[in-house]
């Protein structure tokens, strides 16, 4: 056997081997450019003291950031507050688009046209979608408050966002409003792929609703639910727009979560330093449940049969 | 072998790729030999494009004044063009911040009365007194010498001083019998009586939300019973005039007679344009709105003083402008700034934007003659308060904040207003400790 071969072949493995890595080169180039440099940057500035209007005076601070951020009171009630938000979305968006989804798999008239309607809430942007939800909620001039006189339920306007009993409920609502149908896709696609042979068969054993739900519906899309959960999770403790555009944080600081508080410091009050180490902080905290949840999904699929 | 050729291909293209990307600009082509006889020719000025940034470009009160000055200028000195940064104002900053931090700074930055201190602390802004020197500038342009000065620098010219004034639906005030304020006791029995919940119509307009205007809202029954947020360079927030001042205010709240959820100027714009309130706080800039928004309304409208005990009206130098200090083109800058002081700019300014340009002879005898409302403002501007407290304007944006939420949680959330007050006092002192 001549050596020109096994050379070939083995060049052949290598270029093999290196391709997907030459394909994934562009996007892993963008993607750090945009995505990793600004990160890696953000959490260099997190060990300085800065001022944004000018940034030449930095200076070397260590982990004093850390330690003063961590020792804020303001830091911790933001995280509860931030804690808060995201539970009430996780809560109400999951119910919501569970129900929505459950409704959606039942034969109707007009079934497809609800389906395509479904997606307006999650279709319109963010901006959008809040500043509606904005002028809803107007004390004066908002049709929720209109619709509640004409009922009788209340008589004079009342300030939702501006009142430290509802603000907080009023954010969750539109942020659950926007994302729930994220939930209502994922679940009714995993409710298709149910057997229908699976229902038939409990009716005959002579399951009822609530029985089939809990022991073939529950069970057929808890990992579908598991990853909307997760998505949910991770898009409203980061989430910016609703919290900063209906309330700026507030009232007091009732609403005012991580994102808020990290904006605030760095394009209000140019505390480059502080505002850095608090996004990184949420990142590590995003991370985390990044990793819980594959850990989790992982632990899911090591499950025997 | 045709997946190897995809890999050379990938290859190629993606060190292409790298190197095209690491590449500076094209070398520039060789310098062509040096002629044997040399002939100096007049050299023509390197093309200076300047980059200003304000949130009036687009604004019709400002824009015309805007757009003639740069034309003016570009057209006397041809090599000179200017590039618009415009944006609105509740945007310009986040933009023009970012540019900061970016190192790349537009040449010129018109700054507000409010945040030029915080750019002057950070050495955003060059001194003028370069510019300035063989000048008459410095002596006619009121406060010029004093307002964004520091350690005896000027670093900023001063283009408008304005102060808020009552404005009045007198029509509202006939058909109820009420006569026009001109005290505490006069403005809370008006809202009262003008307030008319069956015709969704209110007393007095103010902005109710956190925002800049309700910090200066509060600011003017404040300086109504001789207080502000600071006395003698230091926090005053808890202080018996800053008392007494949020406690009227949230009266006037509590009793229906000031909209919830009034968010911004234009809101409060809206329900004085509508004739939906009777009274609303505004500078002279609100008459051009009211002239294109509120055409039913403004035959009856007619401007009074502060009703409060002291009449002393809110504001003082509001917009300037100054020349980046990373600007490469100071010199072309500066012969910009200085022609803005010409007296057809300034009476510009004062025509189209209804403030004054602080400088003696802006406000012609014709144009008073034309706007008899504007004499009120015009004289009332010695009283003016500033609304940065003095002394601590470098935390301007942090004092806001606070007492904002504070004022926020005072009106909707019924804290009591001492103990509010005590909190945001403790707050900024933290800040300012820190």
């Amino acid at each position: 056997m001549s050596a020109t071969p096994l050379r070939r072949r083995s060049r052949s493995r290598l270029t093999q081997g290196a391709l997907p890595y030459l394909l994934l080169a562009p996007a892993l180039l963008v993607i750090a450019a945009v995505v990793l440099y600004p990160m890696l940057y953000s959490a260099t500035l997190s060990f300085f003291k800065a001022n944004l209007l000018n940034m030449d005076r930095m200076t070397f601070v260590g982990l004093q950031n850390y330690a003063d951020v961590l020792t804020d009171s303001a830091f911790w009630r933001s995280l509860w507050v931030t804690v808060q938000y995201t539970v009430g979305v996780v809560v109400l968006s999951f119910g919501l688009g569970l129900g929505t989804a459950l409704m959606l798999n039942v034969r109707f008239p007009l079934r497809g046209l609800a389906r395509a309607l479904i997606i307006i809430p999650w279709a319109t942007p963010w901006l959008v979608t809040t500043l509606i939800w904005y002028v809803m909620f107007n004390p004066q001039i908002g049709p929720i408050n209109a619709i509640l006189k004409q009922l009788g339920l209340i008589e004079t306007g009342v300030a939702w966002l501006y009142l430290s009993g509802t603000a907080m409920p009023v954010i969750i609502l539109v942020t659950a409003w926007r994302l729930f149908p994220t939930t209502t896709l994922l679940v009714l696609a995993a409710l298709q792929s149910i057997s229908p042979e699976l229902y038939e068969a409990a009716e005959v054993d002579g399951a009822g609703w609530l029985g089939k739900l809990r022991y073939i519906t529950l069970p057929g899309i808890s990992a579908t639910s598991f990853v909307s959960l997760v998505l949910v999770t991770i898009s409203a403790f980061k989430l910016f727009t609703v919290a900063w555009v209906m309330t700026a944080g507030g009232p007091g600081d009732v609403t005012r979560v991580l994102s808020v508080f990290v904006y605030e410091e760095a394009f209000r009050f140019f505390r480059v330093g502080p505002s850095s180490t608090l996004a990184t902080l949420l990142f590590i905290l995003s991370a985390g449940m990044v990793v819980a949840y594959f850990r989790l999904l992982q632990g899911g699929r090591d499950e025997p049969e | 072998m045709k997946q190897q050729r995809l890999v050379r291909f990938t290859s190629i293209s993606l060190v292409a790729a790298v190197l095209a990307a690491c590449a500076g600009a094209a070398p520039a082509p060789a310098p062509a030999p040096a002629a044997t006889t040399k002939v100096e020719a007049p050299k023509p000025a390197a093309p200076v494009k300047l980059r200003l940034a304000s949130w009036q470009w687009e604004d019709a009160a400002y824009k015309d004044f805007w757009n003639g000055t740069t034309e003016d200028f570009a057209k006397k000195n041809p090599t000179v063009s200017f590039e618009k940064f415009s944006f609105p104002i509740d945007n310009l900053w986040d933009k023009l911040n970012t540019e900061l931090a970016a190192g790349t700074p537009p040449d010129l930055i018109e700054v507000t009365g409010f945040n030029v201190f915080q750019y002057i602390d950070q050495g955003v802004l060059a001194p003028l007194n370069d510019c300035f020197a063989g000048t008459d500038i410095p002596d006619k342009i009121q406060d010029q010498e004093t307002y964004a000065a520091k350690d005896g620098k000027m670093y900023a010219l001063n283009l408008s001083a304005r102060t808020l004034q009552l404005y009045v639906n007198q029509k509202l005030f006939d058909e109820a019998g009420v006569k026009v304020p001109t005290n505490f006791a006069e403005l809370r029995d008006a809202a009262k009586k003008l307030t008319v919940k069956s015709k969704d119509q209110y007393g007095l307009v103010l902005v109710t939300v956190a925002h800049s205007r309700l910090y200066e809202g509060a600011l003017v029954f404040i300086a109504g019973y001789g207080g502000h947020y600071s006395k003698n360079g230091k926090p005053a927030l808890n202080s018996p005039e800053v008392i007494k001042g949020v406690t009227f205010f949230k009266e006037l709240f509590d009793a229906g007679t000031i909209p919830q959820g009034v968010k911004d100027a234009a809101a409060q714009y809206a329900w004085f344009n509508q004739g939906k309130a009777a009274m609303s706080i505004d500078g002279a800039w609100y008459w051009a709105v009211l002239e294109k928004d509120g055409p039913a309304v403004l035959p009856n409208t007619k401007i009074y003083p502060i009703p409060t005990d002291t009449q002393a009206a809110t504001g003082g130098v509001n917009n300037l402008i100054g020349i980046a200090a990373k600007s490469p083109n100071y010199k072309v800058a500066c012969e910009y700034i200085k022609s803005l002081t010409a007296p057809q700019w300034a009476q510009l300014w004062v025509e189209k934007s209804r403030t004054i340009f602080p400088m003696q002879g802006s406000v012609s005898d014709s144009f008073l003659k034309a706007n008899p409302w504007f004499d009120v403002y015009a004289k009332e501007l010695k009283k003016a308060v500033p609304v940065a407290p003095p002394g601590l304007e470098i935390y301007y944006n942090d004092v806001q904040k606070v007492i904002n939420t504070k004022l926020v949680e005072v009106l909707y959330n019924n804290k009591p207003v001492e103990q509010a007050m005590n909190e945001a006092q403790a707050e900024v002192e933290k800040i300012i400790k820190k």
